[in-house]
């Protein structure tokens, strides 16, 4: 039988790895890898904006737009061999909203003006975009939002808030959706618009997580804010579809397993260098056995993410929130292990600056290892929830 | 409830031929030998054998083309251990002529070879040490128990390893031999076990199949047997998985159907999942079967399966049991059948912690 990654060892597949290699050993800031080793998720604006520039200047800055939009229009085994070895190599995620999630959408759903307009500041890493979605009361039911704009001669007037929007603090833009009629069924009168976040009547409210990664998530209230019609993707009402797509547009990335892997590898390393009582933590038969637990469930959703992507008889949608139900979950497994291993130090805060010494160093990497158990939480929760993805499986796959 | 099975079009003629004339099998009576005999009389128990032999000639894995089908039938069949295990063999030995005839026998559906590798109070370790043999002139002389053969009753020949010269050794025991006794036990699932007990027997210089040392011939055949069983417990966890939908849908409680219940959805969701997970694993472990790939490479795949989708199979098997409630555990009732050979399959050829414990052993070795 044809192995499950036969296309990824072509002769041009392989170039292309070599090449990406050679890329991020020359080009990769020690500065920002460290950070992405420490696992943390929301760079700085700066340093989004210097990763995303390097990777522009290399011609692979917004790698699945077509070239026509100035991407580096890469086919799906591009895609999967970049998105892999970036992580191995400890690069940065991309910066997901202008990139991965409005680029597409407003490829496929702008005028030719919109594109003109947006899609430069987005490739040139101008642009910092955020996606207002999550309302108080519209989560796991985005459906139910009810942040209101409504049509006054050219323009709509927002008002209302976003709520648990990522990297509002540090955006120019936002997208989001919006509702323009409740009259009708709650995904009917959803309208997608881009707004100016320094727009009049705008307030961002940074909101402090408990997991000591500082500020990651806003409140963001809209009090008559007036955003121009032609600022409208796709029509009015049209919004709810757009906005699926855009969730829908990231539903194999989602899964981290990149991310995982890198994370695993790194947990394998620190445990080949430490030692307890004299012995190695992985000579230790309970740890080398709880790893081995986690690269075989890893590995399952691995596979199967290559099962769907190069293998698929017929356009794989729902199936693949199997992916994120299962990958973020052996990824917070992973992370759990990586706290656990780096033993007593764990939960020393790093917000009062450490001696630097080689006893301090292990205290750094422990407290980064508690922290990422703790902020990738997240990861079950957004993006439609674990039990979001298991409702979509039931009634998409199972027909329930 | 699996879209995207990976296959190419010739290797999914195969299972679904082998799917459609199983469907046909499996209401007569004495379904699995039937079924066993019909596969072999269409030339679907060859297919994992070179293309001379009747087979595909693309590898041993292809034999999960036809491990998946019986799986989904729930037709507990002695393919395995009577083609598959001993074609990997085969494929270490290509020159040893006996084992060539029984295998084109069995994948005719008569009688064949099958592997007597166990040994007592040795759990699933897979290096005899209990068995001996001993030269006696030019001859050999074996001696040992080797206990619960595979579908050891039926069979016309055992190939035993044994301790010989201070390795592993294969050796050629016809079942008639003078000094083997047998004695057969039947298996929940349904198999027959056979105790292997062997006293002083006499066998000619030829009867030795390895050429000084057997070892890495044992693993890759234990490793394909771990391998393809997934196979089969991959098609009964896939159908079990339908029957549990099929089954909550039409039962009314509550004053509608069970499946709108959202407690249970979840934990059918988590089965499909563990499917599709167990698919992709099941897949990989059968592409590794060739004595191309790296021993290392491919002793991690198949224990990475077997560990897996054992543990998985059971795990859907006692959940989908626990969602029918008391009709899983009647007789009648299909499911019990599933779970019986899911749980006989997760143990069979080292259970999930043997397993696991091997890829322990191997990042342990790697962080060497």
């Amino acid at each position: 039988m044809q192995a499950l990654d036969q296309s990824l060892r072509s002769p041009e597949a392989t170039a292309f790895r070599r090449r990406v290699k050679a890329f991020l050993s020359e080009h990769l800031p020690d500065a920002i890898r460290v950070q992405v080793e420490h696992e943390k998720m929301d760079l700085s604006r700066e340093d989004q904006r210097a990763w995303h520039r390097i990777t522009r200047a290399h011609g692979l800055a917004c790698p699945s737009w077509p070239r026509s939009h100035g991407g580096a229009g890469l086919g799906d085994v591009e895609l999967y061999i970049l998105e892999r070895e970036f992580a191995l190599a400890g690069a940065p995620r991309p910066m997901i909203y202008g990139v991965n999630m409005l680029g597409p959408a407003l490829i496929a759903h702008g005028t030719p003006e919109q594109k003109e307009r947006f899609l430069p500041g987005i490739l040139e890493g101008d642009t910092f975009w955020c996606q207002g979605f999550s309302e108080t009361n519209a989560g796991s039911d985005l459906a139910s939002l009810k942040c209101a704009a409504v049509r006054d001669g050219d323009d709509y007037v927002i008002n209302g808030h976003k709520m648990w929007t990522s990297e509002a603090h540090i955006a120019d833009w936002m997208f989001g959706i919006f509702r323009t009629d409740s009259s009708g069924r709650k995904q009917q009168g959803i309208t997608f618009l881009l707004l100016d976040l320094r727009s009049p009547g705008i307030s961002i409210r940074p909101i402090p997580t408990f997991d000591g990664t500082g500020i990651e998530i806003n409140q963001v209230f809209f009090d008559d804010v007036r955003v121009p019609a032609s600022q409208r993707i796709g029509a009015e009402g049209a919004g709810w579809e757009i906005a699926k797509s855009v969730l829908t547009a990231e539903r194999f990335g989602n899964a981290e397993v990149s991310r995982s892997i890198a994370s695993l590898e790194r947990l394998k390393s620190h445990c080949r260098k430490t030692c307890i009582d004299g012995e190695r933590l992985v000579d230790d038969p309970g740890v080398s056995r709880r790893i081995a637990e986690l690269e075989l469930a890893l590995g399952a959703v691995e596979r199967t993410e290559l099962r769907f992507l190069f293998h698929a008889e017929a356009e794989m949608g729902t199936e693949a929130a199997l992916l994120k139900l299962r990958g973020t979950e052996v990824q917070n497994a992973i992370l759990a292990a990586a706290a656990d291993l780096h033993g007593p130090a764990c939960g020393i805060d790093l917000d009062e600056a450490l001696p630097a010494d080689a006893l301090c160093d292990g205290y750094a990497a422990a407290s980064h290892a508690l922290k990422a158990h703790m902020n990738y939480r997240k990861t079950m929760i957004y993006g439609g929830s674990s039990e979001v993805q298991r409702n979509i499986l039931a009634r998409g796959v199972l027909d329930l | 409830m699996i879209r995207s099975i990976g296959l190419t079009e010739s290797e999914r003629l195969v299972r679904e031929t082998t799917l459609e004339c199983l469907a046909d099998c499996a209401d007569k009576t004495d379904a699995a030998r039937h079924a066993f005999q019909v596969l072999a009389g269409l030339g679907i128990l060859a297919v994992p054998l070179a293309e001379a032999e009747g087979g595909m000639g693309e590898g041993l894995g292809n034999a999960a083309l036809v491990l998946e089908p019986l799986g989904h039938h729930a037709l507990v069949t002695p393919f395995i251990e009577t083609v598959c295990v001993p074609a990997a063999i085969a494929e270490c030995y290509p020159g040893f002529l006996p084992l060539q005839a029984a295998l084109q026998s069995a994948a005719g559906g008569g009688a064949g070879a099958v592997l007597a590798w166990m040994e007592e109070a040795r759990g699933w370790s897979r290096s005899p040490r209990s068995t001996v043999a001993r030269r006696q002139g030019e001859d050999w002389l074996l001696s040992g128990v080797k206990p619960l053969v595979r579908w050891g009753g039926a069979a016309a020949a055992f190939i035993v390893t044994a301790m010989a010269d201070g390795a592993a050794g294969l050796f050629w025991v016809p079942a008639d031999c003078r000094g083997v006794t047998l004695r057969n036990h039947r298996a929940a699932d349904g198999r027959t076990l056979t105790d292997v007990v062997l006293d002083d027997v006499v066998l000619p210089p030829d009867s030795r199949i390895d050429t000084g040392g057997g070892e890495d011939a044992i693993d890759y055949a234990l490793d394909a047997a771990a391998s393809l069983s997934m196979a089969e417990a991959v098609g009964l966890m896939n159908r079990l998985l339908e029957m549990t939908v099929d089954y909550l849908k039409a039962r009314e409680q509550f004053g509608g159907p069970l499946s709108r219940m959202q407690a249970l959805q979840h934990r059918l969701v988590d089965i499909y999942a563990d499917v599709e997970c167990a698919w992709s694993l099941s897949h990989d472990a059968a592409c590794c079967l060739s004595r191309d790939v790296l021993v290392d490479e491919r002793r991690k795949t198949v224990s990475s399966a077997k560990a897996y989708v054992g543990r998985l199979g059971r795990r859907a098997g006692q959940e989908a049991l626990q969602m029918h409630g008391a009709i899983g555990m009647t007789k009648e009732y299909p499911l019990g059948r599933y779970l019986q050979r899911l749980t006989a399959l997760s143990l069979d050829y080292g259970d999930s912690d043997w397993h696991l414990g091997r890829l322990a052993d191997a990042l342990r070795e790697d962080a060497r």
